[in-house]
């Protein structure tokens, strides 16, 4: 194919994903202004700003920029904080306060010290994003009510003291219990969205139906109630016409103030966390396996929210809802990120008048459900499993960042956990010594794989080290990462570790990390040093019955059964079924050989999407290995594969000698006439008598597996002793 | 034959005729003294005592003994003793009796405590005037000495040092020789943030990687390598200095050779003046220093 109609068929592929992109975005502009008490024009020019800038000079492919989620929360303090209960003042001011945010984002990013920011421990950002979230959450809860979006507040404590009011309301009856039902069945299908596996909701973004209901229920109030529904709808958005008075411009009056200081610099380590943090998730989910030049991103970041806010719009950064949508969708280039932008304009000024129709509880909901995912009680116990130390220095940056501030917040949680790592470590003197001396040795071994040497320790604070090494292999070799000359390893690198070892396995690489199994590790959980809450999921707990079978048949037939959760995703991301899917990790593992075939049969947690696009899946698969290669294909019956959408370049194959399997099956290859010449009659045989199974081959190996869900007992024996007939049979065909 | 007797000695710049060692009396000076006759007796050489302070006959009695037990009485060591601050009499010594290698005891790790021992052992690194073997863990008992690993670093002074590994090995029975070249991560100048810059850092990394090893190969061609060594090249991406310390304690090498630091030349740039350090604070294994001396240089360009 020539460049250029290479290049054509992205953007049309971009075009398509983008018609869906274009109102999530939207719903998180609208969504993510009136958290920050900003005019809602502001949030659209972040998207239009960030999506022209961003897409001509950034260095990330699939990232879709906007106004981000913990941005405005900053956002929204900065305006209380500074503009002292006059809202307009303090819009202005934040303004000002993020231009300078955009100016040191420019600088670092030129400077190239994106590697800095590893620094700062997972306890630490978590605690500063959790804080974010209850913000978000304090605030959102009186609009849900049916609260005025556009009352100043002087503190987070004046918002509190509504509390009072709002419940009173909600027990006399003094509440449009209209618009408030509306907000809770919004607030209920966002959390029930992530669980439902009903493929017609699932077809569209959450955000969309938001949307989408949004407008038609405040549609449907006006046409049934008239006048009075005008009194239910009194909480709508309020848009300015399109034209000047979109434009706001900064006010530079406090830039002598420390407070105006402190809020720029904590508005430039909120959004530069989260740009990093997004674009780093988003780049393990771009099927095209690229790597983001994330100083390069983050320049154009900085460049669009000088811009932006110069004229009035809020901060921008690499976002990861709107992102992974378009990732999902199929967007390949920067061209979906520049439709984007230009579609949400398009939308914002050609349907004003049905936007305004938003109903804000619907907006609140959405925006709630999003700050109950930032300070989710699972990501503290997660940071609680971890360990002790690292629960205190979330709990610390939560405090001092509530009352003091981000940046004092960040400050005290890193001493902090420097801190306790001297300590819990046992190795202080080992600490100090080599903090600031290399530690890391990268060589290649016999000319072809990688190895990487990490000695004395790797913590948070060598952790950049590390990872600029990593960061300069392709990703497609082998490497191995050997702490055998180390005596410690802190969880925050095992974490990045083992987020390399993803995007190694994804795009066709190896990537193991040995010598830490001899360190002293006190739990059972992949990055933990101790865990205060609970027990450790162990090997030794009772089995369920379904385990219990598995166990005694996994016996029987001599095949080895690890009933505990394994955190990887091994060997099952190298099918193209998983290649916009994210595996958690594994239990229930039966390893063994049919008809000397070795297989791993599975229970797989993965999920598809992030954050609040999530949607999690469980499912029992089976990966065998054959000793010869066959061609690439793909055979199901129900079409499921059809959503991995990753299928380009796969043609359909009709057989006119078996019309029955051809109607029955829909097969797909890569190379056509070699599967043609692989598939016999045998082989469709064994198919047609087992028609539930979904086969992929790649390479060497066969994926195999009947629903997308868990198998039960009796499911598996079926599955392998179907496994058992293909293995018998593309052995006799090898031979 | 062995792989000492295929050496033809002539192509060596430094044979180590007259080897050096100051002597004190605890535990661990007398397995430095076990160390030392040991590595005479290989080498063949002289073998010079060097005891700081007046020489009583209580301590040429003791001296006696303690040579005797090592077995260093055949070899009629030349014992020279000098009043004086310790660092200066082993230096003046060196000078005198044209040393060329002295054995020192070193500490694996230095304490942050500054240590007696260990800053000993760091002053003469940067002020002699010879080659210096530094024993980090000396022994009674003999132990094979099986690998060894040589910074092939792109410096002038690295052909002699590596011909000066070659012959150490030879007559330590050494069988595998690792001639490590540490590239600084600067010179290759691509910045491998994102997949196009990683594909042009790879291409990059090729190309330096066999200029190097033709650089190496030209030193080594200039004398024979005895069969029974194996020799293995690698190239190390990192801070000079430091990736060859990690690397020898990654590969668990015995002896790791290295070019003396260039302070004491005075002619050349002083690259390693800092990077030595690295090594020094956190010795992997016993260190061979040479010292490739002006005229050796000269030689070289000529």
């Amino acid at each position: 194919m020539s460049g250029n109609a290479k290049t054509w068929k992205y953007i049309r592929r971009d075009a398509i994903a983008s018609i869906l992109v274009i109102p999530v975005s939207l719903m998180f502009a609208l969504g993510l202004a009136t958290v920050a008490h900003v005019p809602i024009e502001s949030g659209i020019i972040a998207v239009v700003v960030g999506g022209i800038v961003v897409s001509s000079f950034g260095g990330s492919f699939v990232n879709i920029t906007g106004p981000g989620v913990h941005s405005a929360a900053v956002w929204m303090m900065g305006v209380i904080i500074l503009g002292q209960g006059r809202f307009v003042q303090g819009f202005q001011l934040m303004l000002a306060a993020s231009v300078l945010a955009g100016v040191l984002m420019l600088l670092v990013g030129l400077a190239r010290q994106i590697h800095r920011f590893d620094a700062i421990p997972v306890a630490v950002s978590r605690g500063v994003v959790t804080m974010l979230g209850v913000w978000i959450i304090v605030r959102q809860i009186p609009l849900l009510f049916g609260g005025d979006a556009y009352k100043p507040y002087a503190s987070i404590g004046q918002i509190l003291h509504t509390y009072p009011e709002v419940l009173k309301g909600t027990v006399s009856g003094n509440m449009d219990y209209w618009i408030s039902g509306i907000g809770l069945v919004a607030l209920l299908f966002m959390i029930f969205y992530s669980s439902y596996q009903n493929r017609l909701i699932r077809t569209l973004p959450a955000p969309l139906w938001l949307l989408i209901g949004g407008i038609v229920a405040s549609i449907y109030l006006q046409v049934t109630n008239g006048t009075q529904g005008s009194f239910h709808l009194q909480h709508q958005l309020k848009m300015e016409n399109f034209g000047l008075d979109w434009l706001h411009f900064p006010d530079w009056t406090a830039i002598q103030s420390g407070k105006f200081w402190a809020v720029s610099v904590g508005l430039f380590f909120v959004a530069m966390n989260e740009s990093i943090a997004n674009l780093r998730t988003v780049d393990r989910l771009d099927i095209l396996h690229r790597r983001t030049d994330i100083n390069r991103e983050v320049v154009a970041l900085g460049l669009a929210t000088i811009v932006s806010s110069l004229i009035g719009g809020m901060t921008i950064t690499a976002t990861v809802a709107q992102s992974s949508t378009n990732v999902q969708l199929n967007g390949v280039t920067r061209w979906s990120n520049l439709f984007n932008s230009i579609g949400v304009l398009l939308v914002a000024v050609l349907a004003t008048p049905f936007l305004e129709q938003m109903i804000i509880p619907v907006l609140a909901a959405m925006m709630l459900y999003i700050g109950y995912r930032m300070a989710a009680p699972s990501h503290i116990r997660s940071i609680a499993e971890i360990g002790w130390e690292d629960l205190t220095a979330l709990a610390v940056t939560f405090a001092i960042a509530w009352q003091f501030g981000i940046v004092y917040g960040i400050v005290v949680g890193v001493i902090l956990a420097f801190l306790f790592q001297l300590i819990t470590s046992g190795k202080p003197g080992l600490i100090l010594r080599f903090v600031l001396r290399p530690n890391t040795l990268l060589y290649q071994e016999d000319g072809s794989s990688y190895l990487l040497s990490v000695k004395h320790y790797g913590n948070f604070l060598n952790l950049s080290r590390i990872r600029q090494k990593i960061d300069s292999v392709p990703s497609s070799s082998e490497m191995t990462v050997d702490f055998s000359l180390s005596e410690f390893v802190d969880q925050n690198v095992l974490r990045k570790l083992d987020y390399y070892e993803e995007i190694f396995m994804r795009r066709g690489g190896r990537f193991e990390v040995v010598g830490i199994d001899d360190l002293p590790v006190r739990v059972h959980h992949p990055f933990s040093s101790w865990m205060p809450f609970g027990s450790a999921p162990s090997d030794s707990g009772e089995l369920s019955n379904r385990q219990q079978a598995l166990a005694d048949w996994a016996e029987e037939y001599g095949f080895t059964y690890q009933p505990n959760v394994r955190y990887t995703g091994q060997p099952f991301y190298k099918f193209r079924y998983f290649r916009a899917l994210q595996i958690e990790s594994q239990k229930n593992r039966i390893e063994g050989e049919l008809e000397g075939l070795k297989f791993v049969l599975a229970d797989i947690d993965y999920h598809q999407g992030e954050f609040i696009a999530r949607g999690t899946l469980h499912s029992t698969m089976m990966s065998m290995k054959i000793t010869h290669k066959v061609p690439q294909f793909v055979l199901d019956r129900e079409r499921l594969l059809d959503k991995v959408a990753a299928l380009a370049g796969f043609n359909d194959v009709n057989f006119d000698d078996f019309p029955e399997f051809s109607s029955k099956f829909r097969l797909q290859a890569a190379n056509e006439e070699a599967l043609r010449e692989f598939i016999s009659k045998d082989f469709v045989d064994l198919l047609t008598e087992y028609p539930d199974y979904h086969i992929e081959a790649r390479g060497n190996q066969v994926l195999i597996f009947e629903k997308e869900r868990l198998a039960g007992a009796n499911e598996i024996k079926g599955l392998v002793s179907f496994a058992a007939e293909l293995a018998a049979f593309l052995k006799t065909d090898e031979e | 034959m062995t792989a000492k007797q295929s050496l033809n000695p002539e192509e060596y710049p430094l044979r180590f005729k007259k080897v050096a060692l100051a002597i004190a009396f605890s535990p661990r000076a007398e397995a430095l003294l076990f160390e030392a006759v040991r590595i005479v007796k290989r080498l063949e050489a002289k073998l010079v005592l060097i005891h700081v302070g007046e020489m009583t006959s209580d301590i040429q009695k003791q001296m006696d003994e303690l040579l005797t037990r090592s077995g260093g009485q055949e070899l009629a060591p030349e014992i020279v003793s000098k009043v004086g601050k310790p660092v200066e009499v082993i230096l003046e010594v060196c000078k005198d009796q044209k040393v060329e290698l002295l054995i020192a005891g070193a500490l694996q790790k230095e304490n942050l405590v500054r240590y007696f021992r260990g800053s000993i052992a760091r002053r003469l690194v940067r002020e002699t005037s010879c080659s210096i073997l530094l024993i980090t863990n000396p022994k009674k008992e003999s132990e094979p000495c099986s690998k060894v690993l040589v910074n092939g670093i792109s410096h002038p002074k690295t052909a002699d040092t590596v011909k000066t590994a070659i012959y150490f090995a030879a007559h330590l029975d050494a069988n595998e020789l690792i001639i490590a070249d540490e590239v600084p991560a600067n010179k290759v100048k691509v910045r491998v943030n994102d997949d196009l810059g990683l594909i042009k850092a790879e291409k990059q990394r090729r190309s330096v990687e066999q200029e190097e090893r033709n650089r190496i190969d030209e030193a080594l061609c200039e004398v024979c390598v005895p069969d029974e060594i194996e020799t293995v090249k690698q190239v190390l991406y990192g801070k000079p200095g430091y990736s060859i310390g990690h690397y020898a304690a990654d590969k668990g090498v015995d002896l790791l050779v290295m070019n003396s630091p260039d302070s004491s030349l005075g002619l050349l740039d002083r690259i390693l003046t800092h990077d030595i350090e690295y090594v020094l604070s956190d010795l992997p294994c016993d260190l061979l220093m040479v010292h490739t001396t002006r005229e050796m240089l000269e030689k070289n360009k000529a």
